[in-house]
């Protein structure tokens, strides 16, 4: 994998040299190639889909299709097992209105406010209990859970990697437990899949939800992949053109999935997008990519180790770096990051309860991706061993 | 932006402290990004007489109530309710990016709640 050809592929590197990107974990930057896909698409493939019956439409469908076709096979999945959303927020709001199951929900405190607040929304409508599994360095503790689940649990909703702590939870573990206890699994690989191979099948997770905005894709498309089975006895999200095999006065009927969970015109380009994406990956390869990411990662957690007040809260193995320092407020060092031309996130990341538990105001998160080099990691330490002797008075 | 005022006034923040009985007994929260303080605050014939802050936040947050409270002590409550963003801005003399305008503002935006 050679960085600088890489580079050389998004076009924000080109136009902002000195950036230090380091907030993937937000959203990644957008290749060359999926910016053109989507220009394209609308230069020269625009239609509606699904509807029209001539050449444009059907290429624009095709476009569409053949894009869910692609994320499909880049996960193990089934055609018919993709339902194009927003993002991985709206998955989850999406299963947490049109999933119906018995009993209760396990939830982690490490959780992201998308992974969390849709089934709190859900337990206060349906009265169901919630209950949260303890972070153990990091992780999910797998003995905590084992504890929390019983018979009662319906649905277990958890990440396969935190955003707030980068390492990969026990996932395999807890949907085998899970599953003995047959509580449904929603699985969120938002942080997973821009970095790792799924493969839905072999994880059993029920439903998978991830964003394509942080794998390189447009913003405003995202993934959720449900078990044909499940997905087949859910009712629709939302209601309207695009979804209805025949409406009558009095009766409708409703398509089969994916597409009657696709109400009203979907972001076609965003689709197209998203399978440039995923190309553009498959073309560099996942595991070169995985690697890549880890050893910047690790090169990050190293070199913070060493600046004296600071604290690494990201467990070894993970993608991204959180850490602290008891001197200088999350966003003060951020700043003075941002003013030496490093981006990164500060702040509680969208998991208040979790930095709440860890009696933290907030945390500051660099987070790599393939495009990441030695001197970004260079100009992040230096940066923040600046911002420490600012503060330090 | 950290310039060696603000620094000052983040490691040396003025007024602060607490009040005993004060009229107002006030809570700012950023919860999102961690920024929260105490303003306590006594009344006098119409002016604020007395005022005092207790800050754990970022250096922005902490420097622009330290100089609120340097500012508002003897003004009256109208005086107080006609200062806004652009006040506080120019007293605290930085440019400050649109994400840390709610950090500059959080010890204004609490004590104009509180004398509502």
């Amino acid at each position: 994998m050679k960085i600088e050809k890489i580079r050389e592929d998004f076009p924000v590197f080109r136009k902002r040299p000195e950036l230090s990107y380091l907030d993937s974990a937000a959203t990644s930057q957008k290749p060359e190639k999926v910016i053109k896909a989507v220009e394209n698409f609308y230069r020269e493939n625009n239609s509606n889909v699904g509807r029209g019956l001539y050449e444009l439409a059907n290429d624009a469908t095709q476009g569409y299709e053949s894009s869910r076709e692609k994320v499909a096979e880049f996960i193990g999945a089934g055609k018919d097992e993709i339902v194009f959303v927003r993002n991985t927020t709206e998955a989850e709001n999406l299963l947490a209105s049109s999933l119906e199951f018995e009993g209760d929900i396990l939830l982690s405190e490490m959780a992201h406010h998308s992974e969390q607040l849709p089934w709190r929304e859900k337990a206060e409508r349906e009265g169901k209990n919630i209950e949260y599994i303890e972070t153990e360095n990091g992780k999910i503790s797998l003995k905590d859970f084992e504890e929390k689940i019983d018979e009662k649990t319906g649905l277990v909703a958890i990440s396969h990697i935190s955003n707030v702590f980068g390492a990969e939870n026990p996932v395999e573990e807890i949907i085998e437990i899970a599953h003995e206890y047959e509580a449904l699994v929603v699985l969120d690989c938002a942080q997973s899949a821009p970095h790792m191979k799924l493969d839905v099948k072999e994880l059993d997770a029920d439903f998978v939800t991830f964003s394509g905005h942080k794998m390189l894709g447009p913003t405003g498309i995202g993934v959720l992949y449900g078990k044909k089975e499940l997905l087949d006895e859910m009712r629709p999200y939302q209601v309207g053109g695009g979804m209805v095999k025949s409406v009558e006065k009095d009766s409708v009927r409703y398509e089969d999935h994916p597409h009657k969970f696709e109400a009203g015109t979907p972001n076609i380009a965003g689709a197209v997008g998203l399978k440039a994406a995923i190309e553009y990956l498959e073309n560099i390869g996942l595991e070169e990519v995985h690697e890549h990411d880890l050893r910047i990662s690790r090169k990050i957690r190293k070199g913070l180790k060493e600046i004296e007040g600071l604290k690494v809260l990201s467990p070894e193995g993970a993608i991204l770096v959180s850490f602290h320092s008891e001197k200088v407020h999350s966003h003060d060092l951020a700043e003075v990051l941002n003013q030496k031309d490093v981006a990164v996130r500060a702040g509680n990341h969208c998991a208040q309860p979790q930095h709440q538990d860890l009696d933290l105001a907030g945390t500051v998160r660099a987070s790599p991706y393939l495009y990441n080099t030695e001197e970004d990691v260079e100009k992040l330490l230096e940066a923040v061993e600046e911002a420490v002797k600012i503060f330090d008075v | 932006m950290y310039r060696d005022e603000i620094l000052d006034l983040y490691n040396n923040p003025r007024n602060t402290g607490n009040l005993k009985h004060p009229d107002l007994d006030l809570e700012g929260e950023n919860p999102s990004c961690g920024d929260h303080l105490n303003l306590f605050a006594n009344l006098k014939d119409g002016k604020l007489s007395e005022i005092r802050h207790k800050s754990e936040a970022c250096a922005i947050c902490t420097a622009s109530t330290s100089i609120l409270t340097e500012e508002v002590e003897g003004l009256s409550i109208d005086e107080i309710e006609d200062l806004d963003q652009d006040w506080m801005l120019e007293k605290l003399g930085i440019d400050v990016s649109p994400m840390r305008m709610k950090c500059a503002l959080l010890g204004l935006k609490t004590l104009k709640r509180g004398l509502k």
